[in-house]
C-alpha cells in the first residue's frame, strides 16, 4: 500500500518520522507541482542553496529564474536547498544526517556544483549555517577536491569581499547566462577525465562576471549581465509550492534596470543597463503563467513601472483575460503620477504606498527623487477620488545633509494628505501610516561614502517625529531600532577581513540575523572585538581617494559619474532620468 | 454540482488541509474550469472538501465538490490534465445539490502498513529487542532497518531459516488485532490536553489480507535434503498491485523459473507457485504486515490508533492509508461512492 502511495522521491521512513517532528514539514519535502524531471540522465548535477527558509527562498524571482534554466539544460539538473528552521536543524544534528536537497534528499555534499544566492548583507552567517549543518568547511582554502564547487552570486555580488573566500567563485551581476557558461566549462573539464578544482577556477575566471578570490586581483572584473533580455525566457511553468509562501504568486519582470538615478538606491545602478522585454513577450509570458500555475495574483514587476514603455498597451490586451480568470494583477513601484489610478484594480482597495523619501522638496533633490509638492499633491488627490482610505508613506531619516526642517517637512506632507481627504471625501475616516528607516548608504550609488548617523542620532530623530505626529488621528509611526540595519551597513561596505567576524558571530550563535527577533547585538559586539575589528569605521563617511572593497569590480557606470552625482548632490542640483536624453554613466544602454 | 474524488500520494501527506484546498483550486483554475467563485474583496473557487485527513496519512479515497455546470466527463479530462500530480483524480460523481460530505462522513477504512519483518528478527529488530527503543541514527552505508528488510545484505547475514523467526512473525498482525478489539478502554490524550477512550470509536479490525498488502519472506531454502541452498540463501516476494516481483538472482537457473512478474489475485497462488520452482514447502508461508481497522473518523484521528497499534505488537506504523470512507443514511452505512452515485 505504502508503496502505492508513497512515490515521492527520497522519503524515507525515517526522514518522515523526523518531520513529524518540525513545523511545516513541508518546508522540507519538495513535490511540487511542475517539478522538472529527477531523473533524467545528467553528468552535472547543481544544487542552488537559498540561505534563507523556503518560504522566502521560493519567493525569490532569481531563484526560480535559475533553477528552471539549468533544469532545462541537457546533461544538467538542478535541485535546491533552504536554510532549515532551527527545529530541523537540531533534528538532523542529533541524528547525525547532513544537511541534504529537497528534491531528491541528496547530502549537499554529494553535488558537483553549490550555488548560493547572497540576497542581502544579513544573510551571511545564514551561509555558513547551512554549510555547517551540510558538514563542509567554511573556507574555500580547506575545501580538497572531494568538495562540491562552492559559488555565490545574486544582489549582494556588488561588494563580495566580505564572504569571497568562503566561495571558489563569486559571480558578479545577473546569473542567467554567466551561470550556463559556467556549467558548460564545467562540464568540460570534468568530462576530460581528472577533473582539477583549481585549474576549473583558473579558466572560469575568464568567464564575464566571474570573480575568483584565490586567484591574485589583475585585470577589473566585468559585471555579468543578460544582453538579450527579451529572449531570456522565465519559466513558464514555474514550481507552484504546496505550502503558503510570502509570495504566493507569479511574477513577470518588465524590464531591468532604471532610469529614475535616485542617489540612494543601488539597484538602479547594478541592474544598468536598461532592458525592456517587448510587449509580445511579456503577453506570453503572462498567459503561460496563468494556464500553469494556477496563481490568482500576478505580479508586474521592475524598479520603476510606471516607465515601462508598452504599459498602457499591455493594460489594455491583458485586462479583459485577467478579468475573466479571475486573477489579481499587481503592480508595485508605479510612480504616483495622474496614470497610477488607471492600473490598478478597481475592485481591491488596499492601501496606497507612496515613497517621498523626504519630507522637503530641497532634500528630495538632493537625493534625486523626482517627485515634487505637486506630484505629491496631484496624485494624492487621485487616489482619494479613486476611493482611497490608506495611505502608506514611506522615508528615510539620516540622509546626507539633512536638517529638522526635513523632517518636519515629512509632518507638513501627513498634515497636507489628511487636509485633503477631508476636503475631498468630507469624512474623517483617513489613516496613515507613517514608515522611516535609517538611509544606509550602499556601494555603487552617489552616496557610498556617506556615513551612517548614529544611533543616538537616529533614535533623537525618531523621537521628534513620534512627537510630532502624535497628535494627528489615524496616523501612525513605524520605526525600528538601527541595531541590524549597522550591522547591514557595515557588512555591505567592508573588506575580507569580515569573514573572520562573520564566522567568530556564526560560532557563538549568530543566524537568521534578519529575523528581528534573532538579531543578537551583543554577539556581533563581541565578535568584532575578538578579531579586533572595529565596527564604526564602516559606518563613518569614507574619505574620498580611500579605496572602496568594490574597486576591482568593473559595472559599466562609471565611477566619475557617481562622484559627480554626489557633488550635485551637495549643490542640491538634480540630474534628469535618462528618459529623453542619456546622462552617460557609462552603462551604454541601447539608446536609439 | 460535480465531486471528484481523488488520491493524496506522496510528498502530498505532509500538506495542511488549507493548503489541500489551495493546491486542488490551482488545479482547477490551470484547468480554466467554470465553477462558482465567491464573491467580495478576495473571490475564490467555492470548493467542498471531504473531512481533512491528518498530516502523514495517505488517502485512496478524498472527495472535493465543485459547483459548476460543465459535463462531468469533460471535467474530469481537463481537470485531470492540469491536477497537482500528489492529488491524481480517480473518479468524478454528479449529484443535483452539494452531497456535503464533510457533514456527512461517519466513518472511515484505515489501513496501517507496519514495518516489514526481516528474517533474523522477524518483526522485532535486534536493538529493539534489547531495548525497545528505535534508534533512527544511520551510519553511513548501513540499511536503516526502520527502512524494512534490503535484499542485497541478505545472502551475506542471514543464515537462520525464517520459519525459526518464530511463530509471532506470522501471526503478529492477528495477535495485534486480537488485543485491540478486546480492550475494553483504550485511554489516550488528546491534542487539547483532554483525556478521552479511543475504544467506543473503533468498529472493526483485521489484519489486512489482500495481495497488495501481504508480504512473503525467504530464508535459506532448503533443498529436498535439506541442504542449504546459498545461491536462493535470500528471497524477498512481495506482492505489489496485484503482480509479483523477485529478487532472486537471476544467474540460478532455478530462480528464473520464478523471475516472472505475472498476475496474482491472491496470496495462495504466488505459495503454490514457490512450491512449484522447487523451493521447499516447509519454509513458505505468508506474513501480513498491514491491518485494516474502521473507525469512526469524525470523532477519532487515525494517529490516536497508530499509537496504540505500535504500543500493542512492538512493530512501528510505517504508513497509514484512509482507503474508504463511509456515510450513514435511512438504508444503513455505504460507502461513499455509492451514496454518491445514489444521491440524486
Amino acid at each position: 500500500m505504502q508503496s502505492d502511495f508513497s512515490n515521492s522521491s527520497g522519503i524515507t521512513h525515517a526522514f518522515s518520522e523526523l518531520l513529524k517532528k518540525v513545523e511545516k514539514p513541508g518546508r522540507y519535502t519538495g513535490g511540487e507541482h511542475n517539478l522538472p524531471d529527477m531523473n533524467k540522465k545528467a553528468g552535472v548535477r547543481m544544487c542552488f542553496c537559498f540561505p534563507e527558509t523556503y518560504e522566502i527562498g521560493m519567493s525569490n524571482v532569481g531563484l526560480a529564474l535559475l533553477y528552471s534554466s539549468v533544469n532545462s539544460r541537457e546533461d544538467f539538473v538542478a535541485e535546491r536547498c533552504f536554510a532549515p528552521w532551527t527545529d530541523f536543524a537540531d533534528a538532523i544534528r542529533e541524528r547525525n544526517i547532513p544537511l541534504m536537497s529537497v528534491e531528491t534528499k541528496k547530502p549537499l555534499k554529494d553535488f558537483d556544483i553549490l550555488g548560493f544566492s547572497v540576497q542581502h548583507e544579513l544573510i551571511y552567517t545564514n551561509i555558513l549555517y547551512m554549510l555547517d549543518l551540510a558538514g563542509i568547511p567554511f573556507y574555500a582554502k580547506e575545501r580538497g577536491e572531494d568538495f562540491p564547487v562552492i559559488i555565490g552570486g545574486g544582489p549582494c555580488s556588488v561588494n563580495p569581499m566580505p564572504y569571497a573566500d568562503f566561495f571558489d567563485a563569486v559571480l558578479i551581476g545577473e546569473g542567467e547566462t554567466a551561470t550556463a557558461e559556467f556549467g558548460e566549462l564545467y562540464r568540460k573539464h570534468k568530462n576530460c577525465g581528472a577533473f582539477k578544482k583549481a585549474d576549473f577556477l583558473k579558466d572560469a575566471a575568464s568567464i564575464r562576471g566571474f570573480f575568483i578570490p584565490s586567484l591574485p586581483k589583475g585585470t577589473p572584473v566585468k559585471k555579468a549581465f543578460v544582453k538579450d533580455f527579451d529572449a531570456l525566457l522565465p519559466p513558464l511553468k514555474p514550481l507552484v509550492p504546496n505550502i503558503e509562501i510570502v509570495h504566493d504568486r507569479a511574477v513577470v519582470e518588465l524590464y531591468r534596470g532604471c532610469r529614475s538615478g535616485c542617489r540612494f538606491c543601488q539597484a538602479a545602478f547594478f541592474y544598468r543597463p536598461i532592458r525592456e522585454r517587448r510587449l509580445e513577450t511579456v503577453k506570453k509570458i503572462l498567459f503561460s503563467l496563468i494556464d500553469n500555475t494556477g496563481f490568482d495574483e500576478i505580479t508586474l514587476a521592475s524598479l520603476s513601472t510606471s516607465d515601462y514603455s508598452g504599459l498602457k498597451e499591455l493594460m489594455d490586451n491583458v485586462k479583459p483575460v485577467v478579468k475573466a480568470r479571475h486573477i489579481n494583477l499587481s503592480l508595485p513601484s508605479l510612480r504616483l503620477d495622474s496614470f497610477f489610478a488607471e492600473y490598478t484594480d478597481s475592485s481591491r482597495k488596499s492601501s496606497l504606498t507612496f515613497a517621498p523619501e523626504a519630507g522637503t522638496q530641497r532634500l528630495r533633490d538632493v537625493i534625486n527623487k523626482n517627485v515634487s509638492d505637486e506630484n505629491i499633491t496631484s496624485s494624492i488627490t487621485q487616489a482619494f477620488l479613486n476611493g482611497y482610505r490608506n495611505v502608506k508613506l514611506y522615508f528615510m531619516i539620516g540622509l546626507p545633509t539633512e536638517t529638522e526642517d526635513d523632517l518636519f517637512g515629512i509632518v507638513e506632507i501627513v498634515k497636507k494628505i489628511r487636509a485633503l481627504y477631508r476636503e475631498i471625501n468630507r469624512r474623517n475616516d483617513l489613516t496613515v501610516t507613517v514608515s522611516t528607516s535609517v538611509f544606509i548608504p550602499k556601494p555603487l550609488t552617489p552616496f557610498q561614502r556617506e556615513r551612517m548617523i548614529s544611533e543616538d542620532d537616529a533614535a533623537a530623530k525618531q523621537n521628534l517625529l513620534k512627537n510630532a505626529l502624535k497628535p494627528f488621528k489615524g496616523v501612525s509611526y513605524r520605526y525600528h531600532a538601527a541595531d541590524s540595519s549597522r550591522l547591514e551597513c557595515v557588512m555591505a561596505r567592508g573588506g575580507g577581513e569580515l569573514s573572520a567576524v562573520i564566522e567568530t558571530a556564526y560560532k557563538s550563535g549568530c543566524f537568521f540575523d534578519a529575523w528581528g527577533e534573532r538579531f543578537n547585538r551583543e554577539k556581533w559586539e563581541d565578535a568584532f572585538r575578538i578579531c579586533g575589528i572595529d565596527p564604526s569605521v564602516y559606518l563613518a563617511e569614507i574619505p574620498a581617494g580611500k579605496e572602496l572593497p568594490w574597486d576591482f569590480i568593473d559595472f559599466s557606470v562609471r565611477k566619475a559619474y557617481l562622484e559627480r552625482e554626489r557633488e550635485k548632490a551637495y549643490e542640491g542640483e538634480t540630474t534628469d532620468g535618462c528618459f529623453k536624453k542619456c546622462n552617460f554613466c557609462g552603462a551604454e544602454c541601447a539608446f536609439k | 454540482m460535480l465531486t471528484v474524488k481523488y488520491k493524496k500520494i506522496g510528498a502530498a501527506v505532509y500538506i495542511s488541509h488549507i493548503d489541500i484546498y489551495r493546491a486542488i483550486y490551482r488545479g482547477i483554475r490551470r484547468a480554466n474550469l467554470n465553477v462558482a467563485y465567491s464573491r467580495g474583496f478576495n473571490p475564490h473557487a467555492e470548493l467542498y472538501l471531504s473531512p481533512p485527513l491528518p498530516l502523514f496519512v495517505y488517502g485512496a479515497c478524498e472527495y472535493f465538490t465543485a459547483d459548476t455546470d460543465e459535463d462531468a466527463d469533460v471535467f474530469f479530462a481537463r481537470y485531470a490534465a492540469a491536477a497537482h500530480a500528489l492529488l491524481p483524480p480517480v473518479n468524478v460523481f454528479y449529484t443535483v445539490k452539494n452531497p456535503n460530505l464533510a457533514g456527512k462522513i461517519f466513518s472511515a477504512d484505515y489501513v496501517f502498513e507496519m514495518r516489514k519483518p526481516d528474517a533474523e528478527h522477524g518483526f522485532l529488530n535486534a536493538r529493539e529487542k534489547r531495548s525497545n527503543k528505535q534508534d533512527l541514527s544511520a551510519k553511513r552505508g548501513e540499511q536503516d532497518p526502520a527502512d524494512g528488510f534490503d535484499s542485497r545484505n541478505a545472502s551475506a547475514k542471514y543464515d537462520k531459516p525464517y520459519a525459526s523467526a518464530g511463530p509471532d512473525t506470522r501471526n503478529i498482525m492477528a495477535e495485534t488485532v486480537e488485543r485491540l478489539l478486546s480492550a475494553e478502554h483504550i485511554p489516550y490524550v488528546n491534542r487539547n490536553g483532554k483525556e478521552k477512550d479511543a475504544r467506543p470509536y473503533i468498529y472493526s479490525a483485521a489484519p489486512a489480507n489482500n495481495a497488495i498488502n501481504a508480504g512473503f519472506a525467504f530464508a535459506n531454502i532448503h533443498t529436498a535434503d535439506n541442504a542449504i541452498k546459498t545461491d536462493l540463501s535470500f528471497t524477498n516476494i512481495s506482492a505489489v498491485n496485484g503482480t509479483v516481483k523477485s529478487g532472486i538472482d537471476s544467474a540460478n537457473p532455478r530462480a528464473a523459473a520464478f523471475n516472472k512478474t505475472e498476475f496474482v489475485p491472491a496470496i495462495t497462488n504466488t505459495a503454490d507457485r514457490a512450491i512449484n520452482a522447487g523451493l521447499n514447502a516447509a519454509n513458505i508461508y505468508t506474513v501480513s504486515n498491514a491491518i485494516k481497522i474502521n473507525i469512526d473518523s469524525v470523532n477519532l484521528r487515525a494517529d490516536v490508533v497508530a499509537d496504540e497499534l505500535k504500543k500493542l505488537s512492538g512493530v512501528p506504523v510505517l504508513a497509514v492509508t484512509k482507503t474508504a470512507q463511509y456515510v450513514k443514511t435511512a438504508d444503513g452505512i455505504i460507502d461513499a461512492d455509492e451514496y454518491l452515485r445514489s444521491s440524486n
